[in-house]
């Protein structure tokens, strides 16, 4: 079977040789992505703000984590665990082009400490002191948090996602990139904001219950992380895409205002769930619920058009793979497609070959990447990934 | 050279930056984005600051006004003294309707911290101590020949000087159904003595009715 898979496959047609080349150049998969880059100002930037961003880390806990040490302990170990669930179900769903790793990071450690600590924590205490000045404490107490971080807090995220782009122009440039690293970005916001919570949770009760209060707000806040800033941001920075345009995704300006404004609605009324209900407590569930549904519908339909150009990428990518034969256009729609799949899934004979179907679809998709890494060229992981799928296939049979 | 090093195509973070795209080293086609980040990031840090700063505060305690510390824990700020935080009693149309509260007076700052506190005032001018000398404060020392402080209702507290190299002041304690109440006094020597029967008068006034909100 691997001599079948080494050997026949070389002779493929110019065209879909071309329409690989072609998509390779304009999606960058494969690229590899390089944080230290003096010569780009977007480097430099990210670099003092991170910078900044741990000093002020330091000046806030500093002078509390000695006393404090072991409510921020325990504090850190929840809201960690959290995000860890979070990152690896996000690494799960970054099936088509999966975001390198150094990028991932990068997006991570922007979220949690630049734009948290340098950007966030500052403008937000501006804003908390100048809306009771000008509409007064009741106001502020209501409406002020909803008026403030879907500003602050999803610029301060997005700012991080233009730095990626500028750091990577040809890895970040399509709108499922902007869905990815944005859920990247508010998970990295998301865990330290909880933990922010939960270490100021320690000094209540006049510091009394460190540890109890610390675990008390971790939990509360892990309760309800399921809509939260990666839900936000991933529709602000997607919608930026939109918006920017880049060489893989033409400008689409309304659509781009659609879903940043989106992010930033959800943001607003999760906020001010308890403005929204006018301070009735039986209305502010129903007001979180109903942000909860429209949230995630939005979502469901950002993350669909954006997959409708990363299936053309792995079409075009295995092209030369669907003409020599090595993956079937069914396999290959079956990777791609929810109806071709369920139909590609239900006609396998046996549930050793259903499992096994299952795997061959993970198996074409890990073809791709192979292909895409090796530039189209040929590479000992590219034929490993050809040998697999032909295993697979004959276990599926 | 060999012919293979000569065509090898060096990674990003190695090329030279074009000439016509060069300034001080640096590749300007990455100006646009970083600049946009920059200036974001001083519209967040300085200039909303700063016109924070340029706001002054204009929310006087008018005659009968309360604030409520709790559900049940009122005080009556001095008449003429600015809000900073603070919910007033039965103001209402608000989601939060009580907590900390600080008033401003004659360069003199009132503050109280309601909280759950479950012992006796002199434990929790200990705790206070104790808690803000190993956190913000180093200095702090709740130092004063501690006195007795009772309010208009009969509770009664404990107040004591303290001193810090952030300012001195004065700070009191009672624990009210439940309820402590942190009250740190400060502001320079001489405010501090013509604002003191204000301070006597805030104190005494706190009352617990059981429907402060």
């Amino acid at each position: 079977m691997s001599s079948r898979t080494d050997d026949t496959t070389r002779p493929a047609a110019d065209g879909a040789l071309a329409r690989r080349a072609e998509a390779l150049e304009v999606s960058g998969w494969g690229e590899r992505f390089v944080l230290v880059q003096p010569h780009n100002l977007c480097f430099w930037v990210y670099v003092v703000l991170t910078g900044i961003g741990v000093f002020q880390v330091w000046s806030f806990f500093g002078p509390e984590v000695g006393f404090y040490a072991e409510g921020f302990a325990v504090a850190a170990l929840l809201c960690g665990l959290c995000g860890v669930a979070w990152f690896l179900w996000f690494r799960h769903i970054d099936r088509w082009e999966r975001q390198p790793r150094g990028l991932v990071a990068a997006g991570l450690l922007w979220g949690a400490i630049p734009a948290t600590f340098a950007f966030a924590m500052t403008v937000n205490t501006a804003l908390l002191s100048i809306y009771p000045k000008l509409f007064g404490q009741d106001w502020t107490a209501s409406w002020g948090a909803g008026f403030i971080a879907p500003f602050t807090e999803e610029s301060a995220k997005l700012c991080g996602f233009l730095l990626l782009m500028g750091l990577a122009p040809r890895l970040v440039r399509t709108a499922n990139d902007g869905l990815v690293l944005g859920a990247f970005i508010g998970l990295g916001f998301a865990v330290f904001e909880d933990f922010l919570y939960a270490a100021n949770a320690t000094s209540a009760a006049f510091g009394t219950d460190a540890v109890g209060n610390a675990a008390h707000m971790s939990l509360t806040r892990i309760a309800v992380s399921f809509a939260s800033h990666p839900l936000f941001s991933a529709l602000v920075c997607c919608g930026a895409v939109y918006l920017l345009g880049t060489a893989a995704q033409p400008r689409r300006v309304g659509r781009g205002v659609a879903f940043v404004l989106a992010g930033m609605a959800l943001h607003f009324s999760w906020d001010n769930a308890g403005g929204l209900s006018f301070g009735n407590a039986l209305l502010v569930f129903p007001v979180m619920f109903v942000s909860v549904v429209v949230g995630f519908t939005v979502l469901t339909i950002a993350f669909r058009r954006a997959a409708i150009q990363e299936h053309q990428f792995v079409r075009d990518i295995l092209a030369p793979e669907v003409e020599a034969g090595v993956v079937t256009e069914a396999e290959l729609e079956a990777t791609l497609d929810k109806k071709a799949r369920k139909a590609f899934t239900k006609a396998a004979p046996s549930h050793r070959a259903r499992r096994a179907r299952t795997h061959l679809r993970r198996a074409v998709l890990d073809l791709t990447h192979d292909i895409a890494d090796a530039k189209g060229a040929e590479s000992e992981e590219v034929r490993h990934s050809r040998a697999e799928v032909a295993r697979l296939r004959a276990a599926a049979a | 050279m060999s012919s293979a090093t000569t065509t090898r195509t060096p990674p990003p973070d190695r090329r030279r930056v074009p000439v016509d795209h060069r300034l001080l080293g640096l590749d300007t086609r990455t100006f646009p984005l970083a600049l946009a980040v920059v200036a974001v990031f001083v519209l967040a840090t300085v200039v909303v600051p700063r016109i924070d700063a340029a706001i002054g505060w204009d929310d006087p305690v008018r005659a009968g006004e309360r604030l409520a510390l709790s559900d049940t824990v009122a005080f009556t700020p001095t008449t003429g003294w600015n809000v900073e935080s603070g919910f007033r009693v039965g103001a209402g149309g608000s989601t939060v309707s009580s907590g900390n509260a600080t008033v401003v007076g004659d360069g003199v700052t009132f503050e109280v911290v309601p909280d759950d506190f479950d012992g006796t005032p002199a434990e929790l001018i200990d705790q206070v101590e104790k808690v803000t000398s190993s956190t913000g404060d180093a200095t702090f020392r709740a130092d004063g020949q501690p006195t007795t402080v009772t309010t208009a209702d009969g509770d009664v507290g404990v107040l004591e000087a303290y001193s810090s190299v952030n300012g001195d002041g004065l700070v009191a304690a009672f624990v009210i159904d439940g309820t402590g109440l942190e009250i740190t006094v400060y502001g320079p020597p001489a405010q501090m003595r013509a604002a003191a029967d204000d301070v006597d008068a805030m104190i005494a006034s706190i009352t617990s009715d059981g429907s402060a909100s």
